[in-house]
């Protein structure tokens, strides 16, 4: 699900392709829910993880383990 | 209001988001000054690889009717409260505008800087200039101080009471998911329930209640967002339609 490009850990896919964000989410040992007003919805998904950072067309995910 | 104050890049991972902190600060405020506070708006700033943020490179405000003989306190205090409170790592960035004291000309060079920081890379020294030039408080509290453009940024933003979204959510008295918008009303945290047209509801009409209920600031009002869902109910907008705000 993910690359390393630069050094930075991206998702691979669309940052719209909901479904594998919530495959990556329910796969890693390290989800952590964002802050209540960062979140889009309830679901387990990286999107609403606290670890991930919103780039400008895709996902970092910023775990450094 | 004649008082803004915001913060910028005060948080980390795993650590109080910039919002709660702002929320936090604003409680110890409202009571050491017996002041008053508005709600907290987010403000979505440029998402660019040349800027530093946490996660989504946001800002927070808030304002209030203060004494103008008050605000140097107010000010003290806020440095205070950021040098205790920010995260480590952080690059802490604090705005305070008395808007009484900014001209008309300052305040639209303010707002200018707020919609520039949507589009375009800002830089530390422009900032200040700006602030120089308006005589506005603007100081950094720890790392790069980057925070400072975002601060003024979110202060811009608010005063142009066309962006962003009010932090937290609503609870509302709702039946079988429906409420009426009279009642929706009756909240103190909404101002007004309407469509991304504009169009504005009767108060007998009903709405559908979907997801977290959170507002959007749109001229100057605390505005519940709603649309017509697959069964032709009135239904509010979700947090995922409310993230382009």
């Amino acid at each position: 699900m993910w690359e390393k490009v630069d050094g930075n850990k991206v998702f691979r896919y669309s940052v719209e392709d909901h479904i594998k964000l919530s495959l990556a989410a329910e796969e890693c040992q390290n989800f952590l829910v964002d802050d209540e007003d960062e979140i889009i919805d309830d679901s387990v998904s990286c999107q609403n993880c606290a670890y991930r950072r919103w780039g400008e067309n895709t996902i970092y995910c910023m775990r450094t383990e | 209001m004649n008082f803004y104050i915001a913060i910028d890049d005060t948080d980390n991972i795993g650590t109080a988001g910039t919002g709660e902190i702002l929320e936090n600060l604003i409680v110890e405020l409202s009571d050491k000054f017996e002041t008053s506070f508005s709600r907290v708006t987010r403000h979505q700033l440029l998402v660019h690889k040349d800027i530093k943020y946490t996660s989504h490179n946001s800002s927070m405000c808030s304002s209030a009717f203060v004494d103008t003989s008050i605000i140097p306190f107010i000010i003290d205090h806020s440095i205070e409260f950021l040098t205790k409170n920010c995260a480590e790592g952080s690059d802490p960035g604090l705005c305070i505008v008395d808007i009484d004291k900014v001209n008309d000309n300052g305040v639209e060079k303010i707002k200018k800087w707020g919609s520039d920081a949507k589009r375009n890379v800002l830089c530390k020294k422009d900032a200040y200039l700006l602030a120089k030039e308006t005589g506005i408080h603007l100081s950094e509290h720890g790392g790069t101080g980057d925070g400072i453009i975002g601060a003024l940024a979110g202060i811009g933003l608010r005063l142009s009471g066309n962006d962003g979204r009010f932090k937290g959510k609503f609870d509302l008295d709702v039946k079988n998911g429906f409420i009426k918008v009279r009642d929706i009303l009756l909240s103190p945290s909404i101002d007004i329930v309407t469509t991304e047209c504009g169009s504005k509801l009767s108060p007998d009409d009903e709405v559908f209640i979907t997801d977290k209920l959170k507002t959007i600031l749109k001229d100057h009002k605390s505005v519940l967002m709603i649309r017509k869902n697959k069964e032709g109910h009135w239904e509010n907008l979700s947090r995922k339609e409310l993230k382009v705000y």
